[in-house]
């Protein structure tokens, strides 16, 4: 009789309360975003060939769809003139401009976070994404971090679980807040450090739910939506 | 980046074999994206490369890090070149320094165009570069081997031997050697000689110089052009090539004279009548030397080690960096990357493992709230679900027809500037066009009910929406969820036009509202239950449904019910109960409940005989397990 919540809903909220109990306040910025917020706040800017990591949806008007949420954090940061310590979680729907097929979808959704305060380092960091994956797959998962290039951190790495294969699969991007991006958020780099990471949630939700075609979860088929 | 590992011996001996280097260099930062064996003992291993390392973009950048990774020692090559006199001249202007910094060239008289040694042709093949001849062939082999992009200019088809370095102007034209024509706006860089322009600098040589069988003699250049504005000429003119790229990321100015003597030695090797002119190298713009001061504490606050000041002066000078007192010298190579601190702390966690930092717990802190906004839709969300509605996602997007036949103005519309697809141009006004849409992909449900929580757009703003729509049945469910939210309105049908338009061929009802518009308090609690289900795959065919009626124990619960259906057989995909009811007709505490049994088969359509069969199999399964008894 009861109806179903969509599976991404269903993984968005668990893994929302994760970081809920660990001090993190939910925060939503634009899905429509200036290029201030989506890339020069973060350390992408126009000439430079990081910019062509991601397809961006351009708007009439100059804006794009984001491309990710990690403008959010700067945005909610910028807007409420948070003082550290604080500690952001940010949720929701973001755009690539690119053609759909099995692993690839122009619509996804995102978890960002960020936290910032005195004395937070790459072990805070690496700790956190650890007891994340343990909570999603369970306390014999097994992780292991690679450096890796974002703009908008430094160190920068990559987070990977092991497969039951013996394989290892990238999950999420991370880093030491980049001292130019804690500027841009209005935070002294010389006083503070915050640690930042983002993932998109579709992938995991998948891998959760043994799903193999990133399409289904948009494709409004009643056989899909009812199995969970 | 394609490296073949046998050319990485060049310039390392690496014992370690292709699959444990490739392991290695993944752990270190460069991910190998695939590898593929060749013969025993050799491979060509795929690396992604980060934009910011644009050092690595070469078979000698790879050994770099591979030295750094296995504390290592570079065989670095020292190419000894006889110069000779020759009686020919060239001349160099360089408009502006900050278009061209540095300008490193060689002339080579003498020589006769052939085909290139097979070793050679086999390397670039590898790379996946199809061979020429040797002139060319040379020039992508050493930019490969070393990261620095080479040309080679035809001499006597430039006028006077004159290369005039500078910015073009707009409306000026030149043919690249892939013979597309291209007008230039003011920001690409070109070589002229007063006649005509010649070379798209930094991108791609000009035909009107272009080395051809007939050659005879070529300026052989390895330049430093700014790497913006090969990126935005590259960009404008949609012209990428494997020089623009590195430019683009930055092309090492100390590496000038080593890409053109080591081109001008295997020009010599292979072809050794040759003769080879003087170095000359001019450098617009000095250099500086980039230094970063850093202090350990720093370092080991950021990253969480301790480490001391000579352990991260060790690993810095794996890397190339010149440490001195207080601070450490970049190599000319990584300028493009490293210019603050925390990049020299990352080269130092590199070395040290980032898998062996301590992990330790974020410092405790009061849990906050979780934040109204979001509690809000997600208890909205969980009471639709209650009242029997499913919760469907859908694209932001909106079909242009079927926005206007929902009577909204497409002006009205935010629109995207560059989809890659027709039906990503707007951006939905409501969520109505997505749920039409979804319900038309499912003409063989029995009912749809569904719901979508999602933003939509006009020109200016977006916001939040509630949208549910039903099939068939009713407005009651409707009715329900906005009596649980308190909220005032009318359930609307949509009209058989529209219905039409969306191909849809039973009656639905709808209602949408604002999210802001609902004046409801929310005391509940978010629930945190996440399906113990896992995906089954969806038949391409048709299901077939079937529904089924019993009489039951009045205490019977449902969700036994279903899970012992589901049982049955692999063909049964879905089992959901559509209906309850008690009542005193059915016997003391009994009550009625239908069922939709949703069967497929993956192979095809559902043959009749073995639906027949599974129902069957269902009746006397729940008739013996819960005491049921079929309704007819």
């Amino acid at each position: 009789m009861k109806g179903n919540l969509h599976p991404l809903s269903q993984f968005m909220r668990i893994s929302l309360k994760y970081f809920i109990e660990r001090g993190f306040q939910i925060a939503e910025g634009l899905q429509v975003e200036t290029e201030w917020f989506n890339f020069d706040a973060l350390n992408v800017p126009a000439d430079h060939p990081s910019r062509d990591i991601q397809d961006t949806f351009w708007t009439v008007d100059g804006r794009n769809l984001r491309t990710h949420t990690t403008g959010a954090d700067i945005r909610f940061a910028k807007e409420n003139h948070l003082v550290p310590p604080f500690r952001l979680v940010v949720p929701g729907r973001c755009f690539r401009n690119e053609a759909t097929d099995q692993t690839h979808e122009h619509t996804f959704y995102q978890i960002d976070g960020i936290a910032v305060d005195k004395d937070l380092n790459m072990g805070h960091l690496i700790e956190l994404l650890n007891g994340y994956m343990k909570e999603l797959f369970g306390l014999h998962i097994q992780t292991r971090v690679r450096p890796h290039f974002y703009p908008f951190v430094e160190p920068g790495m990559d987070l990977d679980i092991k497969l039951p294969d013996g394989s290892w699969r990238e999950m999420l991007g991370a880093g030491m807040g980049h001292p130019d991006v804690l500027k841009n958020m209005e935070i002294d780099p010389e006083k503070y450090q915050a640690i930042m990471w983002g993932m998109g949630v579709d992938r995991y939700m998948m891998q959760y739910f043994k799903i193999d075609d990133i399409r289904l979860s948009y494709s409004g088929n009643m056989r899909f939506l009812k199995q969970f | 980046m394609k490296i073949l590992y046998s050319w990485l011996q060049d310039y390392i001996d690496i014992s370690q074999t292709p699959e444990q280097l490739a392991e290695d260099l993944s752990i270190f930062g460069h991910e190998v994206e695939s590898m593929k064996k060749i013969g025993d003992n050799d491979a060509v291993l795929d690396l992604e490369i980060t934009p910011n390392r644009g050092d690595c973009l070469s078979i000698l950048g790879i050994a770099r890090e591979i030295a750094a990774l296995y504390g290592l020692k570079l065989k670095e090559k020292k190419y000894e070149i006889k110069s000779q006199k020759i009686d020919k001249k060239f001349d160099v202007k360089i408009a502006d320094a900050e278009i061209c910094q540095r300008f490193t060239a060689r002339l080579i008289d003498n020589i006769t165009i052939t085909d290139s040694p097979g070793w050679l042709q086999k390397r670039l093949k590898t790379y996946g570069f199809r061979p020429i001849n040797n002139i060319i062939d040379i020039t992508n082999y050493v930019m490969i081997a070393t990261g620095q992009p080479l040309h080679a200019f035809d001499f006597d088809k430039i006028k006077d031997g004159l290369l005039n370095i500078r910015l073009s102007k707009k409306g000026e034209e030149i043919m690249t050697l892939d013979g597309k024509n291209h007008i230039l706006n003011d920001e690409a860089i070109i070589i002229e000689d007063g006649e005509k322009i010649y070379d798209l600098a930094g991108i791609m040589g000009g035909i009107k110089s272009e080395v051809d069988e007939k050659t005879k003699t070529i300026i052989l250049q390895g330049a430093i052009f700014d790497s913006v504005l090969i990126r935005r000429a590259s960009k404008y003119l949609k012209q990428q090539t494997d020089a623009s790229y590195r430019y683009e990321r930055g092309v090492d100015s100390g590496g000038t004279i080593l890409g053109v003597d080591m081109a001008a030695s295997l020009i010599k090797e292979i072809c050794s009548e040759v003769k080879i002119g003087e170095l000359i190298d001019i450098k617009a713009k000095d250099s500086q030397e980039f230094k970063i001061i850093f202090d350990e504490p720093k370092i080991n606050r950021l990253l969480g080690i301790n480490l001391s000041r000579g352990e991260m002066n060790q690993s810095l000078e794996k890397f190339y960096f010149k440490v001195e007192a207080s601070s450490a010298v970049v190599p000319s190579f990584r300028i493009y990357d490293v210019k603050i601190w925390q990049d020299l702390a990352e080269e130092i966690a590199r070395i040290y493992g980032y898998n062996k930092i301590i992990k330790s717990e974020l410092p405790k802190e009061e849990q906050p709230q979780e934040s109204p906004e979001w509690r809000e839709r997600e208890i909205i969300k969980d009471f639709a679900t209650e009242v029997g509605f499913t919760e469907n996602y859908s694209y932001s997007f909106a079909d242009k027809n079927q926005i206007e036949i929902l009577g909204y103005k497409i002006t009205d519309c935010l629109e995207t500037a560059n989809p890659i697809a027709p039906e990503l141009k707007y951006l939905r006004p409501s969520l109505l066009p997505s749920l039409l849409a979804q319900i038309a992909k499912n003409p063989w449900a029995p009912e749809i009910r569904i719901f979508e929580i999602e933003k939509v757009f006009d020109k200016e703003k977006e916001w939040w929406q509630f949208g549910l729509v039903t099939t068939g049945n009713p407005r009651f469910y409707i009715e329900k969820v906005m009596s649980i939210l308190k909220i005032k309105g009318e359930v609307k049908s949509v009209s058989q036009d529209i219905l039409n338009a969306f191909k849809i061929r039973k009656p639905v009802y709808y209602f949408i509202i604002d999210i802001r518009d609902i004046k409801y308090d929310f005391p509940e609690k978010v629930s945190y239950k996440i399906s113990s289900h896992r995906y089954r795959p969806i038949s391409k065919f048709a299901p077939t449904i079937r529904d089924l009626a019993f009489i039951v124990e009045g205490d019977a619960q449902l969700k036994k019910i279903e899970k012992s259906i589901l049982e049955v057989s692999n063909a049964i995909l879905i089992v959901e109960t559509f209906d309850e009811f008690f009542s005193d007709k059915f016997g003391k505490d009994k009550k009625n409940i239908a069922l939709h049994i949703w069967l497929q088969n993956l192979e095809g359509p559902m043959p009749a005989e073995k639906v027949n069969e599974i129902i069957q199999n269902i009746i006397n399964k729940i008739e013996k397990e819960f005491r049921a008894k079929l309704r007819s």
